[in-house]
């Protein structure tokens, strides 16, 4: 299912031509998509996102890490971009409260991109689930304090909830095909020669850019053999 | 002669007054401290008009619509939202609970809301837990053995298991200790009855080899013997369970050793 794409060591992958490390990023649990899961994961199933990639995170950053090597300086520019969407957000004066736009972002989502979609509702998303995310150009936080300021933390969390959303609506409009937990009802089979892969997807912005990343049909030993996906049929 | 004052950022004052603005004919008035620690101003009590006809049923949805719709600046913690987490825990219409779990309907007339009585408020119902979480951590809340093979599962069979029952089921909240007269005046050395109902559930894990050491650690007249079973704190668990009772079997474990 969705998240940060990783390798089974915890360590994130992007492509560039053919898959790459990126290096010093990783991810786990929730965040991350190591890819064991299929299309969906189901209930419980995050168990071994806690036993067996926890433990194999922990052991592929003792490899990694030499011990005392400072940190890479982080440019001024980096820091920078950082305060600024701070300072941005938290000086937001304008006419959009965060709660309002979370609100619309959250009726988007849940009739347009729910558990069944269709062409129409996704396309109808694309463009709805855009009106919050230009809202917070004048977005409205009225705590301006720094010690527990929950308003502010709220607006944050608003403005990466926002860029995920639209993320979900356009990777689900281009996936046409259903599989695990993306079921469209205008598509309602699995299409393994068109969408037997994973979805990336880049977000600058409202914009984003679609592409795929091949899934591995090999294992890792030779103990099992590889299992190729079937047609789910009750 | 010696004068005794309070200090003057003790008075709470009269705040701000939102009327409501949605022409309900069901209105309630919900009270609530307010406090900023990055103004020099006394903590306030602000007052909110609320349409109830446009509000699900717990204290925290209440406090949700307010920061919602009304006054986004309100601070307070939550999580879960059904009695999982222990975030939101408060003191509403002066009983400490969760405001999650808790329904406004049982409150007659105004709704009072105030943080966990006697601790340090960091702003608004938001209070400092740091000295508990510290308590917390003093009682070593995890399994301790001396055998050092680690290729197996330690067992415990059901019995054993069944003793930690009424215990494990805790979920840290603080309404029990900070609802403890005890605690209210000793909150620095007594350990009151949160931590010491985890206390109870390490002594009593069938899997756990330093019962005595536990035992002998919570020994003292300040972390255990403050306790003057007052059971303030089994009335406010909003989990339904019985700390005092926990307190008084480590009393009684200590006697007959």
């Amino acid at each position: 299912m969705g998240g940060i794409p990783t390798n089974y060591k915890a360590e994130v992958l992007t492509i560039n031509g053919s898959e790459k490390i990126v290096p010093g990023l990783m991810a786990i649990g929730e965040a991350a998509c190591v890819s064991v899961h299929g299309a969906n994961r189901l209930g419980s199933n995050s168990l071994i996102d806690l036993v067996v990639f926890g433990r194999a995170a922990a052991k592929r950053a003792a490899e990694l890490i030499k011990i005392g090597t400072p940190h890479e300086k982080i440019s001024e520019n980096e820091t920078e971009k950082c305060l600024e969407r701070f300072d941005r957000l938290r000086n937001g004066n304008g006419e959009n409260k965060t709660a309002d736009l979370r609100l619309a972002m959250q009726k988007t989502m849940q009739s347009k991109c729910a558990v069944f979609r269709t062409d129409k509702t996704l396309k109808e998303g694309i463009n709805e689930i855009r009106k919050p995310f230009d809202g917070i150009n004048s977005i409205y936080v009225k705590d301006k304090s720094l010690i527990f300021n929950t308003d502010l933390v709220e607006t944050l969390e608003f403005d990466n909830l926002i860029r995920q959303a639209i993320t979900t609506m356009d990777s689900a409009y281009h996936r046409k095909e259903s599989r695990g937990a993306h079921a469209r009802e205008d598509f309602p089979k699995r299409n393994d020669e068109k969408f037997m892969q994973h979805t990336l997807s880049w977000c600058n912005g409202k914009e984003t850019k679609i592409d795929y990343r091949p899934v591995h049909k090999s294992t890792l030993t030779d103990d099992v053999q590889y299992f190729p996906p079937q047609e789910r049929i009750y | 002669m010696v004068q005794i004052n309070l200090p003057k950022n003790s008075k709470v004052k009269n705040g701000n007054y939102y009327k409501d603005k949605t022409n309900s004919k069901n209105i309630r008035k919900v009270n609530i401290y307010r406090w900023d620690p990055s103004t020099s101003e006394n903590p306030r009590i602000d007052t909110y008009e609320v349409d109830m006809d446009n509000c699900p049923s717990k204290i925290l949805d209440l406090l949700n619509k307010i920061k919602n719709e009304i006054d986004p600046s309100l601070a307070y913690r939550r999580s879960c939202s059904h009695g999982v987490c222990g975030s939101c825990a408060m003191n509403m219409d002066g009983k400490n609970g969760l405001a999650c779990t808790k329904p406004h309907s049982e409150i007659k007339g105004d709704i009072n809301i105030y943080p966990l009585p006697h601790l340090k408020v960091k702003k608004d119902l938001i209070g400092d837990l740091s000295v508990l979480y510290k308590q917390y951590e003093s009682i070593e809340p995890w399994l301790k053995t001396k055998t050092k093979d680690e290729s197996s599962e330690i067992l415990q069979s059901r019995n054993d298991r069944a003793k930690l029952d009424g215990a494990y089921e805790c979920i840290m909240c603080a309404c029990c200790s900070t609802s403890c007269p005890s605690y209210w005046w000793n909150g620095d050395k007594f350990l009151g009855p949160a931590v010491l109902l985890q206390a109870y559930r390490w002594i009593m894990d069938s899997r756990d080899e330093d019962r005595k050491g536990r035992l002998k650690k919570v020994a003292d007249e300040f972390k255990l013997y403050r306790c003057h079973t007052i059971m303030n704190c089994t009335n406010a668990c909003p989990k339904g369970l019985n700390p005092a009772k926990a307190i008084a079997e480590i009393k009684r474990m200590l006697a007959l050793t």
